[in-house]
């Protein structure tokens, strides 16, 4: 499968993302911000960073560079499209995605390992992560606490939207466990469509043993499996 | 405000009733009137305060808070931390449609309508 990795300004995860991607045997290719198309693509990672300075508001500048004409008009024909914490901030500022990321609660940058517990398994973003499995994943960031008012937060449960939430060992929803504050320990959502997705944590940290955990893999193995199955029942070329 | 940009001295009253502002992307046309005689004195500028909504968490401004608080200062209530832009306009431009540009701006980019609220006025 071939992935497109945006780079915007300040983007300092979109290397560990190309690489998590090649890692998993797949083509994952850099796609500069101002670049007007994705090309031939299969899917489209907005990695993580500080896209322009984190200026105004996290992602405010990047939802207008070139590039994110192209992405709204991929994820409006179907094509998934994941934000990685800054590419998270990126997709709500876009309004690809429900809901705002504000200040961490604590006013700290927290950079630690978590534990996700995932919510739905019908998303092309989590179908292949197994029944039960907490995933151990990295955050690294100053403003992920996931804000949405009253009523967009119902419809977001009403629809299955939310996909990871925030938990403990035991797989728990505390307070504790919450390192940002995100209301209902949100960690990550899709839209409505399900098609699009961000996630504050980093799966693309965490694909190898050698770095502490795999698990981020089985987010990354989800898109691929969907994207396989696409291709799978798509007519013949 | 600069009152001193009016340099054609207009009274009080309707020096007050000019500086008229809008909330929330309003638009108020009695404002703009007023706009279009002072900005004859030269400098145009937007001012824009754009301030977390109520309903959203606001840490850093209760951080402030109790640290007012801590020094002593009674009688806070809440403290709420937003931020300011200036923005300076062609003094040739009519305040009218200005106003309505900036607006606009405040509400697709400047502010972020979910968490934020701005309020702008144009001297």
């Amino acid at each position: 499968m071939r992935f497109a990795v945006l780079q915007f300004p300040a983007s300092n995860c979109d290397q560990d993302a190309v690489h998590a991607l090649r890692v998993l045997g797949h083509q994952a290719d850099y796609v500069w911000h101002k670049d007007t198309a994705l090309g031939s693509v299969d899917a489209v990672i907005i990695p993580g960073g500080f896209s322009y300075g984190d200026y105004l508001r996290t992602g405010a500048i990047a939802r207008f560079s070139p590039i994110m004409t192209a992405v709204q008009q991929f994820a409006a024909e179907g094509g998934l499209v994941l934000g990685i914490c800054n590419g998270f901030q990126i997709l709500c500022e876009a309004g690809l995605l429900p809901g705002a990321l504000i200040r961490n609660r604590s006013l700290q940058f927290r950079c630690e390992y978590v534990f996700l517990k995932t919510a739905t398994f019908n998303s092309p973003f989590t179908c292949a992560i197994p029944p039960g499995k907490l995933l151990r994943i990295p955050v690294a960031h100053g403003e992920g606490c996931y804000y949405a008012d009253p009523a967009t937060l119902a419809s977001l449960q009403a629809n299955d939207q939310i996909l990871w939430q925030y938990c403990d060992a035991q797989g728990q929803l505390t307070e504790a466990a919450n390192p940002n504050g995100s209301l209902l320990n949100i960690a990550g959502v899709c839209n409505a469509k399900r098609n699009v997705a961000g996630l504050m944590p980093h799966p693309e940290r965490a694909c190898e043993a050698i770095l502490g955990s795999e698990d981020g893999r089985y987010i990354f193995d989800s898109m691929i499996r969907t994207l396989q199955a696409r291709s799978a029942m798509a007519p013949a070329a | 405000m600069d009152l001193s940009a009016n340099s054609r001295g207009a009274p009080q009253a309707k020096l007050a009733a000019r500086q008229k502002r809008t909330r929330h992307g309003r638009f108020d046309s009695a404002a703009c009137v007023g706009e279009r005689h002072r900005m004859a004195a030269g400098n145009m500028k937007a001012r824009i305060i754009i301030t977390p909504k109520k309903a959203v968490l606001d840490p850093q401004g209760k951080t402030v808070q109790n640290a007012l608080e801590h020094l002593g200062y009674q009688g806070i209530r809440a403290v709420h931390v937003g931020k300011y832009i200036e923005i300076e306009l062609d003094p040739a431009a009519d305040p009218v449609a200005a106003r309505k540009a900036i607006d606009e701006a405040c509400h697709r980019f400047l502010s972020n309508p979910i968490i934020e609220d701005y309020y702008l006025e144009i001297v």
